[in-house]
């Protein structure tokens, strides 16, 4: 998928961080640091979706189940792209 | 730094218990303490699973949680394309065998998994299994009480 530009207006502290860590060699360039950000973000954001979704079921599958259905999505999926 | 294959089932043992190793192999992974593979299989086979057992949304977010893992290197289908017909004959199921051929595409150290079947079989001698309880000790990190190391 392409990426698309987007502006964003940041404080001059926080550029200074990026362009320090830029330097120390951390990141490629400003872009590499924010898109970093960004993903890491969207990675908390998900996993606290998730973790909340999983408090809300009463109880855990039992772990037999679990894997057999593990078992059963992998040759389907199998089945599917190899055929 | 360890480059370690993890299996789909680290992802679905996170989404299903409160604590688990699986967790806690994937915080390790976000902190930066390993370099998370995985293959565009595993995608597809926790999406089927959780549109099977759960919602749409937890498919969704799962894909997101799993695609922005820092330093994810995810195995696409051309390099396994490229490994068509190898490890065959050490892999009883042959739905396990793209998995075992990402492990060796992306030259991975290790292969973290909670499925015992696939440990089993005879590729366990070129390729190094851990479960995820195992894996954390590997990587000095506390881990949980939990059956098979899950």
């Amino acid at each position: 998928m392409a990426s698309q530009v987007t502006h964003v207006r940041l404080a001059p502290q926080d550029l200074a961080f990026i362009d320090e860590a830029v330097e120390r060699g951390r990141f490629l360039d400003r872009t590499d640091f924010i898109r970093s950000a960004v993903r890491l973000q969207i990675h908390e954001l998900a996993k606290e979706r998730l973790r909340e979704s999983r408090s809300r079921r009463r109880s855990p599958t039992p772990i037999p189940d679990l894997l057999a259905s593990l078992r059963a999505s992998r040759k389907a999926v199998h089945r599917e792209i190899w055929g | 730094m360890i480059r370690a294959y993890l299996d789909t089932g680290v992802f679905l043992v996170f989404l299903d218990r409160d604590d688990s190793n699986s967790e806690r192999v994937l915080d390790a992974a976000a902190e930066g303490l390993f370099l998370p593979v995985i293959s565009f299989h595993t995608f597809q086979e926790a999406t089927h699973n959780l549109l099977a057992r759960r919602t749409k949304d937890e498919a969704s977010w799962l894909r997101y949680f799993m695609w922005t893992l820092p330093g994810l290197e995810v195995v696409t289908s051309d390099r396994l394309q490229a490994l068509q017909g190898r490890y065959g004959d050490r892999v009883a199921d042959p739905s396990d065998l793209p998995h075992v051929q990402a492990y060796f595409a992306a030259e991975c150290d290790r292969f973290v998994t909670v499925n015992r079947r696939l440990t089993r079989m005879a590729i366990r001698e070129v390729v190094a299994f851990r479960t995820p309880r195992e894996f954390l000790e590997e990587l000095g990190r506390p881990v949980v009480e939990t059956p098979q190391g899950i």
